[in-house]
């Protein structure tokens, strides 16, 4: 929260001064008709002022609590439901979203490189993302923005996007940036019939947004739109992902280190790693539900705990996850690679990160450090 | 083509066939000639542009044809959700339509959508898999797929990649250089391997995990271990089972193990030209095997990789979920020469004092599995216990069933695993104990071999299904 309600002051001072922004009027969403996904962003008509990423009404946003790592890009997420729609509420499952809703993300990083930024929001947005419930399924659509920040195209074939950025602690970031192509979103997202939604579920939703009134929790916020089949129970009793860097302003303190490093998992790894994900094969569950199984090697193979690799493995490691000690675990050794010098097969996630997250890759290695050591198995 | 592209590039050709427009030849509109019913071509890509525009734009029971030419796409190729696709090269000569993923991380091209061809296309240099399908009723005809550094633990783990699949078949193509394994089939139930040209990775031909497989007509030479059935543990099909090798040429595989260290294929020996593990109905017949440095066909349980990590006191939890043991394993009918010569370290020690090997060699599994079965278990390394050393039977149709050969002087070698020293393996492993109920002095017997007299010999089916859309 401590960053988005800047973002969202700011945009609010943009609009004051900018009213209705020069490239698109205020305007009701236009759903393109299925399949035919129009050629701009502009044209479906989802923003008031898209370049500083404010939605028009009916167009909502949200975050969740554990985020996928995409080369640290930052993210703005919102919904669009269809006019007398209603979602599917579910406990613990994605949400069931009816045909013609549509999901949007916009990626972009801090414009703080060389000038003044070149709008009020201060980032540079690379893509915005659609994922459109059609009739026959979800399907993805890409918007790639112009270095102007005035239009977005239509990119189905993906690009190469060189992108530099001042971190954090002040350092100049540069990388080249992945826009998937159409076919890429599948990856993650599955093919055919079993595509699929993968963030908005109650774990990752239940937490606070400011929609203008200050902070509101984002479930009952949905639900007082009318948007829910159902009422869902309080907040305090539904299933909440703990935000996994978020170490001391939390309510009620920090979540501890397991469930956090958990919901990374579950947010970075577990779309593929689960019992219904695409290499669900392999054994290697790393979902929220799978990895409450205690690791033990006793408990079997969800977490990885003592499970040599199938083809896979990384730097000559003999098990997944060893408890205890974390360089001996492969589950580190993936999602700490980075090609070259390391082979691009080793990098996981696959899509979307070719730099190290060193947060995530920290609090992983700590999670497992502090397990039980184990000798895996032994007579 | 489908009647829709035959009529705007009819109607196309004769607004502006007056014009001398190319592009109106019957060759570019007309069918191809090896394409089958959906031969004809709805998307031509003539360069990397139009080659990843088109796999963007294909929707289902549509052909993609690309010219001769070097393309090199910036990221993975796929087909997820439109069926029936066919991707080719139209010319014949797949060396001149090649698609280089030099640099580019993730697959070559990543297939979840069903009922879907490629043919005559060389895909290079992809830093994973050159070709993964998971999907029901895949064909790949006359592709080739290899690495420009030459074998290289950098390179894509495997080649030609179906896995999950159904009715699958892999022809006249040619897979060199791979890490893992050139041709795999994981997880499939009916797969044909036929007439490929198979060399210089680390596993040739891998089945693994799979019901009806049926591999014949390859080629596979120069791998570090050339036809493979193996059972892993942790995988969502949990047997190995009908699969049938026959008439392939396995010759020379020699190759050093250059795989990832740590992964399933890092265990082969090199040297291997057909090796079982944990497998159940296996048909060996009709091969010429030759020239193998460390056995013809080895077989042996699917926990023996678990060799190192017992004698370094670290073994893997018990492997619930399979039968590790290689049952009704028929091996009849093969040529064999010159196998054995050479054998790889670990199978060197097994085999002490031999110093060399056999054209078969049965290794039983170690007995730590939870479902032992002490007809089949082959005795413990660290305690000597030996279930029953009378227990290798040849002629045992439940576990080995070792038919006549078809010519050449068979041998075969029992390797007795409780009378190995297992600090010959590992400086600081346990020392040795002395084995019980076993002849650790005569490990071989050669021809000529007793009777065959194997009850029920356990044969294997072929394969017959065919694709629709080829």
């Amino acid at each position: 929260m401590r960053r988005t309600v800047p973002i969202l002051a700011l945009s609010s001072a943009m609009l004051l001064l900018f009213g209705c922004g020069a490239s698109s009027p205020s305007s009701s969403v236009t759903p393109a008709p299925e399949g035919a996904a129009y050629a701009t962003l502009a044209e479906w008509h989802f923003f008031k002022d898209a370049p500083n990423q404010v939605p028009e009404d009916g167009v909502v946003p949200y975050d969740v609590n554990a985020r996928l790592f995409t080369d640290y890009a930052l993210k703005h997420r919102f919904i669009y439901l269809p006019p007398g729609k209603k979602i599917g509420y579910e406990p613990d499952e994605v949400w069931d979203f009816p045909v013609g809703t549509i999901v949007i993300k916009t990626f972009a990083y801090p414009d703080n490189v060389s000038g003044p930024p070149k709008t009020a929001l201060g980032e540079r947005l690379i893509e915005t993302r659609l994922f459109i419930h059609e009739s026959d399924g979800w399907k993805p659509y890409t918007y790639q923005w112009n270095d102007a920040q005035t239009e977005a195209k239509r990119l189905d074939v993906g690009d190469t996007v060189p992108v530099s950025w001042v971190d954090k602690d002040g350092q100049t970031r540069s990388i080249q940036y992945e826009i998937p192509s159409q076919q890429q979103c599948f990856e993650c997202h599955g093919g055919g019939t079993t595509t699929r939604l993968l963030g908005p579920r109650t774990g990752e939703l239940n937490r606070d947004w400011d929609y203008g009134a200050g902070p509101e929790n984002q479930i009952d916020h949905i639900a007082s739109l009318g948007w829910l089949d159902k009422t869902p129970p309080p907040a305090d009793q539904r299933i909440t992902y703990p935000e996994p860097f978020n170490r001391s302003d939390a309510p009620g303190g920090p979540a501890p280190l397991a469930e956090r490093a958990r919901a990374y998992v579950q947010a970075n790894c577990a779309h593929c790693h689960s019992p219904n994900g695409n290499v669900n094969y392999k054994k290697l569950y790393l979902d929220w539900d799978s990895t409450a199984v205690a690791p033990t090697a006793a408990d079997g193979l969800s977490l990885g705990v003592c499970k040599h690799p199938t083809s896979g493995g990384c730097g000559g490691l003999q098990y997944d996850l060893v408890p205890g000690d974390a360089e001996e675990s492969i589950l580190v050794c993936r999602i700490s690679a980075v090609s070259p010098p390391a082979p691009a097969a080793d990098m996981m996630p696959p899509l979307g990160r070719t730099i190290e997250d060193k947060e995530g890759v920290a609090l992983v290695s700590e999670w497992i450090d502090s397990m039980a050591p184990s000798m895996c198995g032994g007579r | 083509m489908t009647k829709r592209a035959l009529f705007w590039t009819a109607t196309f050709c004769l607004l502006v066939g007056a014009f001398g427009v190319a592009g109106c030849s019957d060759s570019n509109s007309g069918e191809k000639p090896d394409g089958g019913m959906n031969g004809g071509c709805d998307i031509t890509a003539t360069d990397t542009m139009s080659l990843e525009q088109a796999f963007a734009d294909v929707k289902s029971n549509q052909t993609i044809c690309i010219e001769p030419g070097t393309y090199t796409p910036s990221r993975q190729l796929g087909v997820a959700s439109a069926t029936g696709v066919t991707v080719m090269g139209t010319d014949p000569d797949r060396e001149k339509v090649v698609l280089d993923f030099d640099g580019v991380s993730g697959k070559g091209i990543f297939i979840t959508a069903n009922d879907f061809t490629l043919k005559n296309v060389w895909i290079k240099n992809t830093s994973d898999n050159g070709v993964e399908a998971k999907n029901q009723k895949s064909h790949f005809d006359n592709i080739k797929v290899s690495w420009d550094r030459g074998p290289d633990t950098m390179n894509g783990r495997y080649g030609i990649y179906p896995t999950h699949c159904s009715e699958t078949i892999v022809e006249n193509s040619e897979v060199t250089d791979a890490s893992d394994a050139g041709l795999y089939v994981g997880q499939c139930t009916k797969a044909i391997i036929r007439n490929n040209k198979v060399h210089t990775n680390v596993a040739g031909i891998e089945v693994e995990n799979s019901v009806d497989a049926d591999v014949y007509g390859n080629e596979v030479f120069d791998n570090a271990g050339g036809i493979l059935a193996l059972l892993e543990s942790g995988l969502d099909l949990t047997k190995n089972e009908n699969v049938l090798f026959r008439d392939n040429n396995v010759h020379d595989n020699n190759h050093v193990n250059f795989a990832h260290a740590g992964s399933t294929v890092s265990n082969v020996p090199s040297g291997t030209g057909i090796m079982v593990l944990g497998s159940n109905k296996v048909e060996i017949r009709g091969n010429t095997v030759k020239n193998n440095n460390t056995a013809g066909v080895l077989v042996v349980g699917a926990n023996v990789f678990g060799l190192l990590d017992i004698l370094t006191g670290s073994a893997p939890p018990p492997q619930t979920d399979i039968d590790p043991f290689s049952r009704n394993v028929y091996i009849h009918g093969n040529t064999w020469m010159d196998n054995g010569t050479s054998p790889d370290f670990l199978i060197k020690q097994l085999a002490a004092p031999n110093t060399t090997t056999a054209d078969v060699l049965w290794g039983g599994i170690l007995p730590y599995a939870p479902n032992a079965d002490s007809d089949i278990g082959y005795g413990d390394l660290l305690t000597g216990a030996y279930a029953d050393s009378s227990r290798f039977d040849p002629n045992d149709d439940q576990m080995f069933c070792l038919g006549d050969p078809a010519s050449g002087s068979r041998t075969y070698m029992d390797l007795r695993i409780p009378c190995l020293n297992p600090q010959d393996i590992l400086p600081t492993a346990p020392p040795p104990v002395t084995p019980v109920g076993i002849d650790c002095t005569t490990r071989i017997v050669t021809t000529p071999e007793p009777a065959r007299t194997c009850a029920t010999p356990p044969t294997v089916p072929e394969q017959t299904f065919d694709q629709s859309n080829g």
